[in-house]
């Protein structure tokens, strides 16, 4: 048989009703798959090689011999801090609330140090310099904090002068930064090179239903404190737009030191 | 006809529509602290106070001592002491309030002969229990199970077991002639003399099971190696080489020891057998070879030689093989010791003011780290908790040399013996069993 009969007898040509579905369906399908290719964006790529660019500026003085053995750049913990165990904290003023005092609970608190700093007053007579010293450095960085620049439209939550990218993930990355704390005893390499990818699907209001790692550090500890963190942030409710997508399909948080 | 295919997509449009790429943002900027952690006041059913308070005393200062966390003062607790001990009575506003992430509280109550504790951890942000253990013990037993619930604290936020339960050997004077062997808790508490000796004993270390323990001891007038039976408090002579034998550790797995002999006048680093056959030697230069350490995995040495002119630390292979200098820096580095975790070796050095202080040095890069400074005039003799995250060494900071806990940075330091005599050549031991 030659092409050309073979052709003319082929089931679609001899049942031509069939022939405009299947095309449709067909052209629907490249369609589809045009369109994911122009809308696709990959996740953001993981480079294990890229380290922290360590910046220091050497302070003016004579050359240490570099045979003698090294010394720390901070200063000697206080004697408070080699007290015998199980000495009681002395009377030190009540702690501040930590850095993440963005989170609504503990900012009425973010106040309360600062009168009984100022309470103290200028240097008495008789004062060591060492502590008026402290008490003038206390006052010059409130003086500092109370000076805000933002925008005139920004938002009471933001920390920058300027916002930049999508306001609502920059929310989200703020209140999950508040809440991001790694133990201080992770080890140096580690700060380098942990890092992990997390999967958050979000109410109407923020909240975490359930969250999933998209991949792992390997370090259970860093793991562990980023579950902590997760559990701990308090996200803004999304835009209406975007509740199906974050409830749905999640987002993806790369979590880095 | 036409109008099914039609019809089918539109039906997908919503579900394509779904289909766009899930949004990544990255955090970094994570904000390296102690983890702020209050203990409440423990409640005590009546009778049970002492223990209680004793518990609550030696919780905070356990999480204290471990240098991840930040105990918060009880006089700024704002919460009502009568509060419940379930999320559901707690206020956890008022926890928040004064900064606590975590959160302690127990009951304490006897039972007969009997302590019992229920120890609970919740995380205050999220406002729920997060570890539940309910504790028993005997009736002197609050601090071992205080001591307890402070590793699962430090389990719970690291994946790795806490070191509260662990015990530090030290040596000191006997009261009288001679010296003796005492095994402290870890914060200082507890002193126990495991073994005491008319003569002159020194450098114990631990058998990895934590049931012996190897000792130098000059009971025949020079230097050999003994062992002390834990369960039976019986010491016994294991290796005597040439005219010094001594500074003997346990290889990880407890099958050999390495140590440093003299058999023909010349100091030299050796291993045998656990059982102290078969001993043979690692090192042949002329110079003073000694003060072994093996690394955790049992396939390397550290040790100490003067071939250089000054005592330096070399490494070496477990067979002697490979012998190469790590420490380029000081004129008089000694006692090295290797961290569980295998990337620092901790040792102490003479700084160029004649000070004796402790320093790390990480075997891979010889980049060396400083522990203690400005902190007296001697802190030596290093030795590392079994999770390597935190180390012990004697201070003479404040007067006579005691025991003082640290964590690596070495900015967080507690002295934690007040003894009367002096303490030397520490040794932490290992997990309990």
């Amino acid at each position: 048989m030659s092409a050309p009969a073979a052709l003319a007898q082929s089931p679609l040509l001899v049942r031509r009703e069939r022939l405009l579905p299947l095309l449709l369906v067909s052209a629907a399908v490249h369609a589809a798959l045009i369109a994911a290719a122009a809308l696709y964006r990959p996740a953001p790529q993981v480079d294990l090689a890229q380290k922290p660019v360590m910046v220091r500026l050497a302070r003016l003085g004579e050359k240490r011999p570099t045979q003698w053995l090294p010394r720390k750049d901070e200063a000697a913990p206080s004697p408070a801090a080699t007290a015998p165990q199980p000495a009681p904290p002395a009377a030190t003023p009540p702690k501040p609330p930590p850095a993440v005092a963005s989170v609504p609970v503990t900012r009425p608190t973010r106040p309360a140090p600062a009168p009984s700093a100022r309470a103290t007053g200028p240097a008495a007579p008789g004062r060591s310099d060492v502590l008026a010293s402290v008490m003038d450095r206390v006052r010059r960085d409130q003086a500092r904090q109370e000076k805000v620049y933002g925008d005139p439209n920004g938002d009471a939550r933001g920390d920058a002068e300027s916002s930049e990218g999508d306001p609502y993930l920059g929310l989200v990355e703020r209140a999950l930064r508040d809440s991001y704390v790694l133990p201080s005893t992770l080890s140096e390499s580690d700060r380098v090179r942990l890092q992990a990818t997390i999967v958050l699907y979000l109410d109407a209001d923020g909240r975490v239903l359930r969250y999933e790692f998209e991949r792992r550090s390997g370090n259970d500890a860093f793991d562990a404190a980023l579950e902590r963190a997760v559990r701990a942030a308090r996200i803004p409710p999304p835009p209406s737009d975007r509740r199906r997508q974050y409830r749905e399909k999640g987002l993806g948080v790369l979590y880095k030191p | 006809m036409i109008t099914r295919p039609l019809l089918l997509l539109l039906a997908a449009a919503p579900a394509l529509a779904t289909a766009q790429p899930r949004s990544y943002i990255e955090v970094g900027s994570a904000n390296f602290r102690p983890l702020p952690i209050a203990v409440a006041n423990l409640r005590a059913d009546p009778g049970a106070e002492g223990p209680a308070g004793e518990m609550t005393e030696v919780l905070r200062g356990d999480l204290r001592l471990s240098g991840l966390f930040d105990v918060l003062d009880p006089k700024s607790f704002l919460a009502d002491p009568s509060e419940g001990l379930t999320a559901p009575t707690i206020r956890f506003a008022r926890w928040a309030d004064v900064g606590a992430d975590g959160l302690v509280k127990a009951a304490v109550r006897r039972n007969g002969g009997e302590l019992m504790g229920d120890f609970h951890l919740f995380e205050v942000r999220a406002g729920r229990g997060v570890l539940d253990q309910s504790l028993r013990g005997g009736p002197e037993s609050a601090r071992p199970l205080a001591h307890q619930f402070a590793d699962a604290i430090v389990q719970y936020y690291t994946r790795e077991p806490g070191v509260f339960r662990t015990r530090i050997l030290a040596m000191r004077h006997a009261s009288g002639n001679g010296r003796e062997i005492v095994a402290f808790d870890v914060d200082g508490q507890r002193a126990e003399v495991l073994y005491r000796d008319p003569g002159l004993i020194l450098l114990p270390t631990w058998r990895p099971d934590g049931k012996a323990v190897l000792f130098t001891s000059y009971r025949d007038g020079h230097p050999e190696l003994w062992t002390l039976d834990l369960a039976t408090r019986r010491a016994r002579r294991l290796l005597a080489i040439g005219d010094l034998t001594t500074g003997g550790v346990y290889s990880p797995d407890g099958r050999r020891i390495a140590f440093t002999a003299s058999a023909n006048g010349n100091s030299d680093v050796w291993v045998a057998n656990a059982d102290g056959t078969d001993p043979r030697r690692l090192t042949t230069d002329p110079a003073i070879d000694g003060s072994p350490t093996w690394s955790p995995d049992g396939k390397r040495l550290c040790f100490v030689s003067n071939r250089a002119g000054n005592p330096h630390l070399y490494v070496m292979n477990a067979d002697g093989s490979g012998q190469r200098r790590i420490t380029f820096q000081g004129s008089y580095n000694q006692t090295p010791r290797w961290s569980p975790r295998g990337d620092l070796i901790a040792f102490t050095a003479r700084d160029e003011r004649k000070v004796f202080d402790v320093f790390a040095i990480s075997p891979d890069t010889g980049r060396i780290q400083r522990i203690t400074q400005d902190q007296g005039r001697t802190n030596e003799e290093p030795t590392w908790a079994p999770n390597g995250r935190m180390l012990a060494f004697t201070s003479d900071r404040k007067g006579r040399p005691q025991l003082v806990v640290s964590n690596v940075s070495g900015d967080r330091q507690t002295v934690v013996t007040a003894e009367g005599s002096p303490l030397a050549t520490p040794a932490w031991g290992p997990f309990p069993q």
